[in-house]
């Protein structure tokens, strides 16, 4: 009997024991339940993974694909946001984010910056925080090698330009990383049908307009449970918290 | 600097008590202290002493309230700063009779003021009749019987005769309706009750969702209307100068009224499909073989709502399989309503040899203007299959006679590429999808080392230069200092010696402490070369006289026929230490 317990305790240790499946399975999984249309399994393993670590822009970008197709377009809009972060210039995402802008009842074009800055600052919303970064490490070998073969060698005028040019170049792309990794944009997408945006933080407070599932806007301050937003067309106020979802970039 | 500093400090201190000393308080103004129900006011609440404070407006039940927007203001009075920061409200009364408005209050500096409210009187309608109004919405339906899922068309038209500007409409309430426009909005000229009016319109496809009493409540709208002076001092240059008042108007339309009904008995097998439509089948090819597929195309048009329309009903049959893609939907405005245009796309992969018949396709709808159900149906398309070995679409796959000399090839038409439907695009399936983003648990010495290394290498290479700098300064004042005893030492010595070798030795010896201070050889130096090698190191013109004057001198002692002065040789040696003591500290 002795022999019968232990061996079924050493079972049981090892079933508890039993490896969870790796990121790779659970992508294939996901995919699987996607191909067969059970976008609930493919949600949650798709999340399973993007809530794992430092994920991908590409699980952010199925996971997306699987709130669209599950019918929850306010999530697949946050989604396909994360992804975009990450992704900044990829066509099949610009495609199905503007596809499930399309969808949204709000007439309300996306939130950008403005074309002077994209213009002059082009990198900045070109390169995604780790395309910035490898770029940034790059110039920075390049500005502290001639940096120091300027201080040992004669200065001449071509070295003192080429030193120049990699120094304004370090500073654009470090600022432009600090600017992503400690000053994301924050943003809000309506997840509710319908949700009313009031003039305060009460909700008896003056209902200013309404905004529908998938609607997305800046996040400007946090009072509470209560979020101050502010709409691509300069629209502020105030919405419960439990009807959107946060988006930090 | 610092005095400029403390007296602008000064200035913004002195400004920021006499803001904070102003006196707070919050004040409440009409624009209008009479109106109509369809003109609203301009509420405006001024808060004195502060910039940041937001005055609480009481509620005002009998009033749509909307904010209008915040201006702020600093003045300087008689050396008194002021600040004040207005808030506007547009107010449109709800119904007639007399309120109170503007009871708000506001907390400055832990103290609450309010305001006074001010009294309102609301008229319940315009004095001018609405056949001779300046600005009129009307709204129409086409039909005010129509049957659940029946086309009705929605007129609504804004006539003006007013120069009007930030109009605001709030579209009627289409709650039992499903709604699709009708065109974009139009503008034109048009007569009204003998006026001429700027008319706007919007039309719209209404379809009854369901039985019964149906009521679109009214829309509304909001505009601002450029007219004279609201206090009767009205100016024949008010318009030119732009001085003229804007008058905040809200206009209501009329609220319409709708009986629909159920079609009468409706048999099992009807569509749900109300108005007129008609049925087209095509397929892209009709001589096939075995195992390939054709696209079957279903047109459903017709003026009814067809956004929910399900497709027509097929045949059972084995001779081929069915793909479906997802249907698309067209809309075309006309004069007689809304055209709507139903796409249904089938792959069909035929299976059997032989004729394949594909349809009837059937559909049963119900015609409100012949008030009776009526059977849509497609023709039967025929297929001609042939077995997979077999040689089909003859034309395509026959052998060109050889004696027929290839021509020139017939231009074909082209065809506009029509997009049939959107949607997303496809997952990403690659595993480097799941792959750590960045660099693993390494990152941190990695990056250390990618950020770390550069820099290192700029401090090893500025470290190995100063090195370098220091020691080449080392080795120079060590000579100098070499120089200096030495000058110093030979001079005690040739001035304890023989006065007539003077002139010549100590000559030499200051020129040998110039050699050393320069690094050159300056024993044989000219004082005029003298004078030029120390310009570079700006010292003073008269010690350079001085000490070119003393060589000169040396020099005409030494190969001057004349023996030279005991006085003269006498004080060689104490102004050649005076000069070399000078120089050192110098050129140091």
């Amino acid at each position: 009997v002795r022999l019968f317990v232990g061996l079924c305790l050493s079972l049981a240790g090892a079933a508890q024991q039993a490896p969870a499946p790796s990121p790779t399975e659970v992508f294939a999984q996901a995919n699987q339940a996607f191909d067969q249309k059970r976008y609930p399994e493919a949600i949650a393993d798709y999340a399973r993974l993007a809530q794992q670590g430092d994920p991908t822009g590409w699980i952010h970008y199925n996971l997306g694909n699987a709130y669209l197709r599950g019918g929850q377009l306010g999530k697949a809009v946050a989604s396909y946001l994360r992804s975009e972060a990450l992704l900044p210039r990829h066509r099949d995402l610009q495609h199905n984010l503007a596809y499930a802008r399309q969808q949204t009842r709000d007439a309300l074009g996306p939130i950008e910056p403005s074309p002077l800055n994209k213009i002059l600052f082009f990198w900045h919303y070109l390169f995604s925080t780790d395309e910035l970064l490898y770029m940034l490490a790059a110039v920075h070998g390049l500005f502290f090698l001639a940096l120091g073969l300027w201080a040992y060698l004669p200065a001449s005028g071509h070295r003192r330009a080429a030193a120049s040019t990699l120094g304004l170049m370090w500073l654009g792309l470090g600022g432009s990383w600090l600017i992503h990794t400690t000053m994301p944009p924050r943003l809000m997408v309506v997840l509710a049908d319908e949700v009313d945006v009031h003039s305060g933080t009460t909700d008896d407070s003056m209902v200013r307009f309404r905004l529908h599932e998938g609607t997305v806007g800046r996040l400007v301050d946090q009072d509470g449970s209560w979020l101050r937003i502010e709409l691509a067309d300069g629209k502020q106020g105030w919405l419960p918290l439990e009807e959107v979802e946060p988006v930090q970039l | 600097m610092q005095r400029y500093m403390g007296a602008s400090l000064s200035c913004v201190l002195v400004f920021l008590w006499a803001t904070a000393a102003a006196a707070a308080g919050l004040f409440a103004t009409v624009d209008l202290t009479e109106t109509t129900l369809e003109q609203s006011i301009i509420l405006t609440l001024t808060v004195d002493g502060s910039q940041s404070a937001e005055p609480s407006l009481a509620e005002l039940p009998n009033f749509d309230v909307r904010s209008y927007g915040r201006s702020s203001k600093v003045q300087m009075t008689n050396g008194h700063y002021t600040s004040s920061v207005a808030y506007s409200f547009v107010l449109t009364p709800k119904k007639a009779g007399q309120f109170q408005v503007g009871a708000a209050s506001v907390h400055v500096d832990g103290k609450t003021y309010r305001s006074e409210p001010v009294r309102i009187l609301v008229h319940a309608g315009e004095s001018a009749p609405p056949e001779n109004a300046s600005l009129l919405i009307t709204s129409t339906v086409s039909n005010k019987t129509p049957y659940v899922g029946e086309q009705v068309v929605f007129t609504w038209r804004f006539l003006r005769r007013e120069r009007i500007g930030a109009a605001k409409m709030s579209q009627p309430s289409f709650d039992d309706f499903s709604v699709e426009a009708l065109g974009g909005q139009q503008e034109f000229e048009a007569l009204h009750h003998g006026q001429r009016y700027t008319v706007t319109e919007i039309r719209q496809a209404l379809f009854p969702l369901k039985d019964g009493r149906l009521q679109i409540a009214p829309s509304s709208l909001q505009c601002e209307v450029f007219t004279g002076r609201r206090d009767g001092v009205g100016s024949p240059f008010d318009d030119f100068f732009g001085h003229g008042s804007r008058q905040t108007r809200t206009l209501h339309g009329p609220t319409l009224s709708l009986r629909a009904q159920q079609p009468p008995d409706p048999p099992p097998e009807f569509s749900g499909l109300v108005g007129n439509f008609s049925l087209q089948a095509t397929v892209q090819h009709t001589k096939l073989r075995v195992g390939d597929s054709t696209t079957l195309v279903l047109k459903l048009t017709g003026t009814g709502n067809l956004k929910n329309a399900l497709e027509p009903s097929m045949p059972p049959t084995d001779a081929f399989k069915v793909y479906d893609d997802k249907p698309t939907l067209e809309a075309r405005a006309g004069k007689e309503g809304l055209v709507q245009i139903k796409t249904f796309r089938k792959a069909l992969v035929v299976g059997t040899a032989g004729e394949v018949r594909v349809g009837p396709f059937q559909l049963l709808s119900f015609d409100p203007n012949a008030q009776q159900y009526q059977t849509i149906s497609s023709p039967e398309i025929v297929l001609q299959v042939t077995a997979s070995g077999e040689a089909t679409r003859g034309e395509a796959r026959t052998a060109a006679p050889l004696t027929q000399a290839p021509g020139p090839t017939k231009p074909t038409q082209k065809l506009a590429i029509e997009v049939l439907g959107e949607d997303i695009l496809p997952n990403y399936r690659h595993l480097d999808a799941v792959r750590p983003r960045r660099l693993g648990k390494a990152s941190r010495l990695v990056w250390g080392g990618i950020f770390g290394g550069p820099v290192g290498f700029f401090l090893a290479m500025a470290g190995l230069r100063r090195r370098q700098r220091r020691s080449a300064s080392t080795a120079s004042s060590l000579r100098r200092s070499r120089a200096l005893r030495q000058a110093q030492a030979g001079l005690r010595r040739v001035g304890a010696g023989n006065p007539a070798g003077l002139p010549v030795a100590t000559s030499r010896i200051v020129r040998t402490y110039l050699g050393a201070m320069l690094n050159v050889e300056g024993l044989w130096m000219t004082a005029t070369e003298v004078h030029g090698s120390l310009r570079a190191y700006a010292l003073p013109p008269p010690l350079l006289e001085r000490l070119e004057q003393f060589l000169a001198r040396c020099d005409s002692m030494q190969y001057s026929p004349l023996a030279p002065r005991v006085d003269e040789l006498g004080q060689l040696v104490p102004q050649a230490l005076a000069l070399v003591t000078e120089l050192d500290g110098r050129l140091r």
